[in-house]
């Protein structure tokens, strides 16, 4: 089955904008640094489905580029699980509510 | 101009980023040789990594002799832009590693940690005697001065690579190798408070990184390639792509709708890391943001207009925040917000005007405040510092603290007050030149309407500035002087040091203004386009 590159832009457009919800909207810290996951895996799906688009003019390597974006991705769960597992520990919580105290 | 842009990825790359070569094999030294090391040999090691630093300084300053060229095949530019900014970046490193070391700030950060009450799964103390560490410089057990030296060059070596890169792809890649090492720089005071502000900053600079490679793959879709030579504006795809992309830089300096970690990370960090925060990242992202406008393609009005409009509330929210603002933590980033705003102007005027004028003003605005903000960290290192209590009680870094700092320290306070004249831009310090060029280059430009409400607020920061200077000369304390006397401990000198190296700095640039303004006119006469 050949799927059409423009429908998938627009599924990869949409998960993006779900994860952008989460990142705003979930209390929990660790779902919200699921939805920034989601995020780049929407523009991972994005860069993927260029490949198969018809209409450039130059082929592009999409998949090339979404291979940095993985590889960034990955980095930034070793440094991320790391800071939030520091949090538990000091905070005994991930819920947003249970840690803003900067402020006063 | 394009000389060399056929040579590929031969000899001639490796020598075009030697600066970022010595920056990671520097750190991969240290941070490798630290655990062979005892623990008073470790504490030297960022006296190294600033050793490395000022050899990567030296190295930039031969690739930028060797003229302007670019690299890996048209991916890195090594020109004149390339060079002013490694020189800042690489310069805010130095000073920020220097006054990092003896660990002495970490160390009564992380002793805390050891010991206070809210710790209850950390290491079992061992040696408990925190008086005997302050008097021989020592760090206890939990501070690592090898990885402190090892991140601040790791992200030194990003912040360079920001203002080379001629890539989009180049550029996401510098900006999460320069903002993932400080992550868990700011979160290593393990504390509630630096826990805190590490997992807001982390998460809202994860979620700019992701709208910021959104915005790549939008723009990789219409032009077929990541240059940044590529992108052309040509239709609303590539306008959202761009504006998405230029998101995650703002994020880094603070532009308004951006800017909510940074009061918490600079009220959280150790000196010496909000020193290379407000400092380095904000030079080093304002690096990427004026390469863009150098090899982009022409910038529609509506770019323009989308940066004059961060410009004004980033003034205001800045210096509306700092004005009764009374931690000097928060007070330095709202600040250093208020400071991205008028570094906006001169992006506004490069996008308005021929790339060089507007860029040659944000360059030398960045060089004056580099300086200034360092210094400004170093004597909030020198204040909460300052007592034998715990340097994160209640208090320790409120503005009050400054009060009867001249009596204490008479050169000190000097060098502070030159500092914030700088920052509020008088004569005769550096910042007043800086002012004066982002000012120029907006009337030019023709922006007259950001220059007034910039002008306006230049007035709102010389209050809260000149507050800062008066209490600094006012008298120690009406009640219970003598016991506050008592309590005053002598500052560690490094600190002390560095905030008096760049006073001078900023005076005599001040007083010789070509110095300040010369090999930045030249440097951007050699740039590739």
């Amino acid at each position: 089955m050949i799927v059409n590159a423009y429908s998938v832009e627009a599924l990869a457009a949409a998960l993006f904008c779900i994860g952008l919800a989460g990142v705003l909207i979930r209390r929990n810290l660790i779902v919200v640094f699921v939805s920034v996951e989601l995020m780049l895996n929407a523009v991972n799906l994005n860069l993927v489905a260029l490949t198969r688009r018809a209409d450039l003019l130059v082929p592009v390597e999409g998949d090339a580029v979404a291979l940095f974006v993985i590889l960034l991705a990955a980095c930034e769960v070793a440094v991320g699980l790391g800071i939030l597992v520091a949090l538990y520990r000091r905070f005994g919580s991930v819920a947003i509510e249970d840690v803003g105290r900067l402020k006063e | 101009m394009n000389g060399a842009v056929g040579s590929g990825m031969g000899w001639l790359s490796s020598v075009g980023v030697l600066p970022e070569i010595v920056l990671i094999g520097t750190a991969l030294f240290v941070m490798s040789t630290e655990m062979l090391l005892g623990r008073r040999q470790a504490s030297r090691l960022p006296m190294l990594g600033a050793l490395g630093a000022i050899l990567a300084l030296l190295a930039a300053g031969h690739t930028y002799r060797a003229g302007p060229y670019s690299v890996f095949l048209g991916a890195i530019a090594v020109d004149g832009w390339t060079a002013v900014m490694r020189g800042i970046v690489i310069g805010a490193g130095v000073l920020a590693l220097i006054s990092g070391h003896h660990s002495h700030p970490l160390a009564a950060w992380a002793s805390r940690a050891t010991k206070g009450e809210e710790e209850k799964e950390c290491e079992p103390e061992r040696d408990g005697g925190s008086g005997r560490e302050e008097e021989s410089f020592l760090p206890p057990e939990g501070t690592a001065p090898g990885e402190f030296t090892g991140l601040i060059l790791l992200s030194l070596a990003g912040l360079t690579f920001l203002a080379a890169s001629r890539d989009l792809l180049i550029t996401v890649i510098a900006l999460e190798l320069a903002s993932l090492p400080l992550y868990p720089l700011v979160v290593r005071a393990r504390t509630r408070a630096g826990v805190e502000a590490g997992v807001k900053y982390f998460l809202m600079g994860a979620t700019a990184s992701a709208v910021m490679l959104f915005g790549l793959s939008l723009i990789v879709g219409v032009s077929g390639t990541t240059r940044y030579a590529a992108v052309r504006f040509s239709n609303t795809d590539e306008l959202l792509g761009i504006l998405l992309f230029l998101s995650g830089l703002f994020f880094k300096i603070a532009a308004v709708p951006f800017h909510a970690w940074m009061p918490d990370a600079y009220e959280a960090a150790p000196a010496p890391v909000g020193a290379f925060m407000a400092a380095a990242v904000k030079a080093g992202a304002f690096g990427a943001l004026g390469r863009i406008v150098i090899s982009g393609g022409a910038a529609p009005q509506v770019l323009t207009l989308a940066v004059i409009g961060l410009a004004a509330p980033t003034l205001f929210l800045g210096n509306g925040a700092a004005l009764f603002q009374q931690r000097l933590g928060r007070l330095w980033g709202y600040s250093s917000i208020s400071h991205t705003g008028f570094l906006l102007m001169g992006i506004a005027a490069s996008l308005q005007l021929s790339a060089t004028g507007g860029l040659v003003a944000t360059a030398v605005y960045l060089a004056a405040y580099v300086p200034a903000v360092i210094g400004g960290f170093c004597i909030l290192g020198i204040i909460e510092n300052s007592s034998p209590e715990d340097p994160l009680a209640a208090g320790k870094r409120s503005v009050d603290r400054l009060k009867g700092f001249f009596t204490r320290s008479p050169f000190l306070a000097v060098a502070f007050t030159i500092t914030l004249a700088s920052m509020a831009g008088l004569p005769p310090t550096a910042g007043f030149w800086a002012k004066l060029s982002v000012f120029k280059a907006a009337y030019e430009a023709g922006h007259i309407g950001l220059l007034l409400v910039a002008l306006f607020n230049s007035l709102m920061a010389a209050y809260y500035y000149v507050r800062m200077i008066r209490m600094t000369f006012s008298d120690p304390e009406t009640a219970g002087g003598e016991e506050k006397e008592a309590g005053w401990r002598k500052p560690p000198m490094l600190y002390g040091i560095v905030a008096g190296f760049s006073a001078i700095v900023l005076l005599a640039l001040g007083i010789f203004p070509a110095a300040l303004f010369d090999p930045i006119v030249t440097a951007m006469k050699r740039i590739v386009l």
